[in-house]
């Protein structure tokens, strides 16, 4: 071995220390990876209901189930304790079917951020369901909500199955593609919670691209926080809505946009009812919507205020059980009707 | 250990250092001894007990190759060799073909029990390699084709060389014994060339072979959901899966040979630039295609009986070269199938004049190359079942399914494809080696970043199943 060989191997060693150290000094401190665990928490979850589509994905996609295609959000996940079975949100919609002899495949996952569901279009139209339910929240359309604007959002996006995500407007939302090179090592090394260099080195050799870190406790919201104010179509989220209805009119597969239930009675008391356009932005997601022969069950104004536990769109028991009880049926008429069309 | 390990990185650095610190001060031997010791510990962190077999045949192939070599009748030779092919054959045969065989007859006969525990083996580590390595030597000397060892430490070593002895290449005793007798001087570039090697094999195999097998194992997870299109990627992406794997570790054995000051032979040539079969038979696994050639071919006869005779002795070199990849029928079928492809290239080679023929060279690159990747369909498939799934698939038509790993898949397979063609025209090595080592050291650099970051997903090497 010759000086020059051990110049490579010298030169080598210094640039990955210099790298390694590099990633340590980035790496933030333990308030600011909790904040961030906020953000990669959400991601997480997102990303395991989207491992679900995957088991969707290996039954198949011969033929024509009788099934219908549901997406839903966290309004239909019965997330308040102390449901019984057949208080269940899936177990109510269902029984409007069985007579028919169809079932539901339901997706549901946290957040309903509107480019969430655009991705799972095309898993659903590739199966050739007999219909599809959309659940929408107009909560979704706002970027308080939605997480988009963080660059994990993005990365999770590339890490996703579904090419259509690379549709999805990463510029605006502030995200360069090399932050989509050079995320997961910045990241590997900012989620890094040791306290120090020998822990750190330790968590970059075993890092992976998994999130890990405490509980985060999400600090309580004003209602009127968590709507958008007067949506229109240059928003992005209800371009990617647009999109996604299109989708379906266009593979010839019937679609029904449920509009979620909202905190109607709160925001006339509060004014914000007026002050958020909130019936402009409603009739904004119908006509969309209809104008893609989609069918539309707006249960906007179903509940009283007593019937959410909180300012998101989450739902008592007694909520849920009227939420889903009226999908059910109104899913029930929309099949009848769809299909008796398709009959004639 | 796995070449991509943590774990391999510490024992090879501690290994390498303390093998050239004895070497540099005169100590050959300890060295060598020291380099024995490592390799034997490298294989026991598999399976310790295993070892006795490593022991076994190095004492009878070191026996018998003195022993053939020194008899002076040649009944006497043919029983020395008969005791080697015994040995090795019949170690091999039972690790790795008994339940095969026993599943073959229960299924002949009916038989639906449990398999008996005598059958229910775990396979040796490296055991098709290093049998077929000792067996060359004892054949080789049975055909008088240089002198036996006689040190048994450097047989020793040439049996269980760690770089190689799980997967390869496969080399000959002639060209590794020599090695063991001294330290041989090498050129000024050549660790440069070793390392260099080490980490274009790591990135080979963690980097591109694994980001290739995420498509291709989605796809024959259920072969029936995907449309010809993803089949025809599929079947593309795992020709070059399975080069990047085998050719990136053969690159590292290669190279962490050449960090101790040992070489070993060369084990792929850009095979997807192979203009017929047979010319790709000459740049795939070159170490395995010249032994069967050398041992399996030229023992059947060759092409001394006729023509015909020659055909049936290529076709049956190539259907035991896919058994020995493994016991199970679809590896057969490849290597038939293969061994069909060589006589049909053979026949067709002996009617036409050699000229370039009608076809274009890129087009006749294009014909090998998928003629290969549709072989290749018969190696990954799990079973018959597959196969016939797979076969049926790409004439069936069906829906195009789009996948993340799709997408990656068609620019991975799209980009090897490139730089397989570019490296077929222009060697990259001598101008990279000619840079500065600050420049060189960067690169590197940069890989190990790449690896780090693909690391999550890799998996064991394919060949070391066998």
């Amino acid at each position: 071995m010759n000086a020059r060989f051990f110049r490579v191997v010298g030169y080598l060693l210094f640039e990955l220390a210099a790298l390694f150290a590099l990633a340590y000094v980035r790496r933030a401190d333990v308030a600011k990876v909790r904040a961030e665990h906020l953000y990669c928490q959400w991601f997480h979850d997102q990303w395991h209901e989207y491992e679900w589509v995957k088991g969707l994905v290996a039954q198949g996609t011969g033929g024509a189930p009788k099934v219908v295609a549901f997406i839903g959000d966290s309004s239909t996940m019965d997330l308040r304790d102390g449901h019984t079975a057949e208080q269940e949100y899936g177990t109510i919609a269902r029984r409007h079917l069985d007579d028919l002899g169809i079932g539901l495949w339901m997706i549901r996952a946290y957040g309903n951020a509107i480019d969430t569901e655009y991705l799972l279009a095309d898993q659903m139209i590739v199966r050739r369901p007999q219909a599809a339910v959309l659940i929408v929240n107009l909560q979704a359309f706002s970027d308080r909500f939605s997480f988009f604007r963080h660059p994990d959002r993005a990365h999770w996006i590339a890490l996703s199955t579904v090419p259509e995500a690379l549709w999805l407007p990463l510029e605006d939302a502030g995200v360069a593609a090399s932050e989509l090179l050079l995320g997961p090592l910045i990241r590997m090394a900012r989620l890094c919670e040791a306290s120090d260099a020998a822990g750190a080195f330790r968590e970059l050799f075993r890092a992976r691209f998994g999130f890990r870190g405490p509980d985060v406790v999400v600090p309580a919201a004003r209602v009127e926080d968590r709507y958008p104010t007067a949506l229109d179509r240059s928003y992005w989220g209800v371009q990617v809505y647009e999109a996604f209805v299109r989708k379906f009119e266009r593979a010839g597969i019937p679609l029904l946009v449920v509009i979620q239930p909202v905190h109607v009675e709160l925001l006339k008391e509060t004014g914000g009812y007026e002050r958020l356009g909130i019936d402009s932005s409603l009739n904004l997601l119908k006509e969309i919507a209809e104008r893609h022969g989609a069918g539309v069950l707006d249960l906007s104004e179903l509940l009283p205020e007593a019937q959410f536990y909180d300012t998101a769109t989450h739902f008592t028991i007694e909520g849920t059980v009227a939420v889903a009880d009226a999908t059910g049926k109104g899913l029930r008429d929309f099949v009848l009707r769809r299909a008796r069309r398709v009959g004639s | 250990m796995l070449f991509n390990s943590l774990d391999f990185l510490l024992f090879y650095v501690a290994v390498a250092v303390s093998f050239r610190v004895l070497r540099g001060v005169g100590a050959w031997r300890p060295a060598k001894l020291f380099l024995l010791a490592s390799s034997y510990l490298f294989y026991m962190s598999w399976n310790p007990p295993f070892v006795l077999l490593l022991l076994l045949t190095t004492a009878v192939d070191f026996a018998a190759g003195q022993r053939i070599h020194d008899a002076t009748s040649p009944g006497a030779k043919r029983a020395w060799l008969l005791l080697s092919l015994l040995t090795n054959l019949g170690i091999l045969g039972y690790f790795k073909y008994a339940r095969f065989l026993f599943e073959n007859l229960a299924w002949l006969r009916g038989y639906e029990g449990p398999t008996p525990a005598i059958f229910d083996v775990i396979l040796p580590l490296g055991i098709s390699f290093h049998t077929f390595q000792s067996i060359s030597y004892t054949i080789d000397m049975y055909r008088g084709g240089g002198k036996p060892a006689r040190d048994l430490l450097d047989f020793a070593l040439f049996v269980c060389f760690f770089p190689q002895m799980a997967a390869g290449p496969i080399v000959r005793s002639w060209d590794f014994l020599p090695q063991c007798a001294a330290p041989v001087p090498r050129d000024e570039r050549y660790h440069e060339r070793a390392l260099m090697l080490i980490m274009v094999g790591l990135f080979k195999k963690v980097v591109c072979a694994d980001t290739l097998g995420e498509y291709v194992d989605e796809v024959y997870a259920d072969i029936e959901k995907f449309g010809a299109a993803n089949l025809i990627l599929a079947a593309w992406a795992y020709s070059f899966q399975i080069y990047f794997d085998f050719s990136g570790y053969s690159d590292m054995a290669i190279g962490l040979a050449g960090l101790l000051g040992f070489s070993l032979p060369q084990n792929f040539r850009v095979p997807y630039c192979a203009e017929n079969p047979r010319e790709f038979w000459q740049r795939w696994h070159i170490a395995l295609s010249t032994w069967l050639r050398d041992y399996v071919y030229i023992s059947l006869g060759g092409n001394r009986g006729g023509e015909a005779r020659a055909r049936w002795n290529v076709f049956l070199t190539m259907a035991i070269g896919g058994l020995w990849h493994g016991a199970a029928w679809h590896y057969v079928l490849w290597g038939a199938y293969h061994g069909a492809l060589l006589v049909v290239h053979r026949m067709v080679a002996a009617r036409r004049p050699p000229s370039p023929g009608p076809l274009p060279r890129l087009a006749r690159q294009f014909v090998t190359f998928n003629l290969v990747a549709l072989g290749l369909v018969f190696f990954r498939a799990p079973d018959n079942a597959h196969i016939v799934a797979f076969l049926s698939g790409l004439v069936s038509g069906g829906e195009l399914v789009t996948s993340g790993p799709f997408l990656r898949a068609i620019l991975w397979t799209g980009g090897a494809l490139a730089v397989h063609h570019f490296l077929d025209r222009q060697s990259v090595a001598p101008f990279f080696l000619a840079r500065p080592p600050a420049l060189q050291a960067t690169a590197y650099a940069i890989l190990a970043v790449l690896v780090f970051l693909f690391s999550p997903t890799s998996e064991r090497f394919i060949y070391f199943q066998f």
